[in-house]
């Protein structure tokens, strides 16, 4: 398997508190999920993988580069998508201006971000508001266009906190078609607490609770942890409960 | 290439381009009253044109200011900080895309004072460097807004930014000037809107636009440096960004070292400096017997004051002594007057000043009754020659107060109630009575040397 996310004993705190804790996950391409409970570290988790944050000890290793490296990690960057939990936007932009910015940032080749745009903005289902202003549109829209801001530059790694809230049912079957056409091409690491996207499109996951990562497997692994008594409405619900209930 | 993609969207979407109306009233608003006069000189209009910094200047930082937190405000900072973009880049982009609008309105706005000019103003060219530093004083003002903005990220920012860079502007630029804080007053040329002086005789001085311009382009070199280091973690970077600050900063004091050198013809100076060479130029005349002579610059006067003058001459026709010609005299700072271009052969040539703020025949009007009745036009005239000069005046159409009591704004129009009667006397003679006396007393009465008891 090509390893295009290596962490090694990664730790980070905030303060006093150890929001990860020796963490050591290896993934390959494919749709990666990322569960656990709020408070977990997910978030902090993908923010290190993002390279928005910097891990206090451990090693990271991103698309076979350091980013402690400062050309490693602007080339990282540039085969980088990333949605954070919290979407900011220009309220004035339109939605094509705003994915083409990104575009430009992420510092694609010219000729390239144009069809680029409107084949991102197409595959979020909002080229008939392309030329909407952001301060227009519903929720639902605003976290698509985060999507494709995340997807216009085709990332060898994609990271995605939290994609589906907001997204109404259909624009999230939509979504997860999405997710494993992109994840057919390279690494996305979904991190949710909605355990249904989970089981429709990963082909890995890991559970973390409290900053460490407490399993790692398929899930269909994760659903073979459930047993009747426990917790839950599916078994891949009843298989995350009883992992947590084990290791707490 | 994606460099000039990005300016386009920063560009389309900066609040600069929502400012850039209020910029061009502004200055409408600044110029309009001048635009407005009888005579359109090429130096004011010049300053005029510059003048619309003192709004546009602190639009440009508040804008800065605001384009600057923006990241902040809509919770973007995040997202971009995944991007392999170079911040110092994309602040210089933002930065140039909001002084774009706040430039092009100032720069509109001067095209339009100066095209107006052009079209009515009739001797001269415009000078322009007043306009030239404005424009970089506005770049200046919008990156220190848009430092501001990134070292005090709040809603609040801006429109602070924006009152105190009026404010120090104003305070610079004036309150130095009066000497208040006992600081040089070559300071105050620091300001984009000093007050400096402009006429048709010495055109724009004193010329601080080399000083202004190095000083404006350092400080803005100087402020995109300390923008760039903002983001700079690392030694080797440090190392670089001291040298990027080095460079603007010894620019901007050359400019301050030029500046130094104004206090020989110093800003608050408002006495004719000898270093302020004249401008040549050939008057043009107009009228008979007596020539009234004008500055070409202002040629517009001649249809207006040419008639009254001829109405005060024309008595004096052939009177031995009297005046032959009128002629403008070189307008020079605190109202002094410079020498005549033209003959200058007094007793018979009138020094006459011209505003331009009044009717354009006011000053010239007084000076040529003064002229016409003593030698020494600008001594007290005894009650004869005040007599004799209330009666021209009146010959020329403009109302004499009788009151006996100096008013600030009408100032030589005053006569006494004595001076009004003898001049109502004189009136009431037969013009051939009138002509014979003036040529026999008209030396006499220049000199000073009759009593009222002496007029008919």
């Amino acid at each position: 398997m090509t390893v295009l996310v290596q962490l090694t004993d990664i730790t980070r705190r905030f303060g006093l508190t150890e929001a990860l804790k020796e963490v050591s996950l290896m993934v390959g391409p494919g749709v990666f999920g990322l569960l656990g409970p709020n408070g977990a570290g997910k978030t902090t988790l993908l923010r290190v993988l993002a390279t928005v944050l910097e891990p206090d000890e451990g090693r990271l290793r991103l698309l076979g580069r350091d980013p402690a490296d400062r050309e490693a990690r602007r080339e990282i960057r540039r085969r980088l998508g990333y949605l954070p939990q919290s979407l900011g936007f220009y309220p004035d932009f339109t939605v094509f201006e705003f994915v083409e910015y990104f575009a430009l940032l992420k510092e694609m080749a010219p000729e390239q971000v144009r069809p680029a745009v409107v084949r991102a903005i197409e595959r979020v289902g909002l080229d008939d508001r392309a030329r909407a202003q952001l301060k227009t549109l519903s929720g639902g829209m605003l976290r698509r266009v985060g999507i494709a801001q995340a997807i216009v530059n085709d990332p060898a790694l994609l990271l995605l906190d939290e994609p589906t809230a907001g997204l109404d049912p259909e624009q999230r079957v939509q979504f997860r078609a999405l997710l494993r056409e992109i994840g057919a091409q390279g690494t996305v690491i979904v991190s949710t607490h909605l355990v249904e996207d989970v089981a429709a499109v990963c082909s890995d996951v890991a559970l973390i609770d409290r900053g460490r990562i407490v399993f790692r497997g398929t899930p269909a692994e994760l659903v073979a942890h459930g047993a009747d008594e426990a917790v839950g409405d599916t078994p891949l619900e009843k298989g995350y409960t009883a992992v947590l209930a084990g290791v707490r | 290439m994606n460099g000039l993609r990005l300016f386009r969207i920063e560009a389309r979407r900066s609040v600069a381009l929502w400012l850039a109306p209020l910029v061009i009233g502004a200055a409408w608003l600044l110029a309009r009253n001048d635009l407005a006069l009888g005579v359109i000189l090429w130096p004011h209009n010049s300053v005029l044109a510059r003048d619309s910094v003192f709004f546009a200047g602190p639009l440009a930082a508040g804008a800065g200011a605001w384009m600057a937190g923006r990241d902040r405000r809509h919770g973007m900072g995040e997202l971009l900080f995944t991007t392999p973009h170079v911040r110092p880049v994309r602040d210089a982009l933002i930065w140039l895309a909001t002084g774009l609008w706040i430039v092009a309105a100032y720069l509109l706005a001067g095209v339009i004072i100066l095209g107006f000019t052009a079209l009515r103003a009739s001797w001269g060219e415009p000078v322009l460097w007043p306009l030239a530093t404005g424009f970089l004083a506005l770049l200046t003002c919008a990156a220190l807004g848009y430092l501001l903005g990134r070292t005090f990220s709040s809603r609040f920012t801006a429109p602070l930014v924006a009152v105190g860079v009026f404010l120090v502007q104003i305070g610079v630029g004036h309150i130095l000037l009066s000497n208040w804080l006992g600081m040089p007053g070559w300071l105050a040329a620091l300001s984009p809107i000093v007050p400096v002086h402009s006429s048709v005789w010495y055109g724009v001085r004193p010329n601080i636009g080399p000083g202004q311009s190095l000083f404006f382009l350092g400080l803005t070199g100087l402020i995109l440096a300390l923008l760039a280091a903002h983001d700079v973690r690392d030694a080797r970077g440090r190392v670089a960004g001291a040298g990027a600050i080095l460079l603007p900063a010894a620019v901007m004091l050359a400019g301050v070292g030029l500046l130094r050198d104004v206090p020989a013809v110093s800003l608050s100076e408002t006495s004719w400096s000898p270093r302020w060479s004249m401008i040549p130029y050939e008057p043009v005349c107009d009228g008979e017997p007596v020539a009234v002579c004008v500055h070409p610059a202002y040629r517009a006067v001649l249809p207006d004051l040419v008639p009254a003058v001829e109405s005060m001459t024309e008595p004096l026709a052939g009177a031995s002594g009297a005046p032959r010609r009128v002629e403008q005299a070189p307008e020079m700072p605190l109202n002094l007057t410079g020498p005549l271009a033209g003959e200058s052969s007094a007793p018979q040539v009138i020094p006459i000043r011209i505003s331009t703020y009044t009717w354009a025949g006011f000053n010239a009007t007084y000076d040529v009754a003064a002229g016409l009745v003593s030698e020494q036009p600008d001594s007290r005239l005894n009650d004869a020659q005040a007599a004799i000069k209330a009666w021209l005046l009146r010959r020329a159409g403009v109302e004499i107060d009788c009151s006996g009591r100096a008013q600030v704004l009408v100032g030589r129009s005053v006569f006494t109630a004595e001076q009004c009667a003898a001049a109502a006397r004189f009136a009431e003679l037969d013009g051939e009575v009138q002509r014979r006396w003036f040529e026999t007393q008209l030396p006499a009465l220049r000199k000073g040397q009759l009593g009222p008891e002496l007029l008919p």
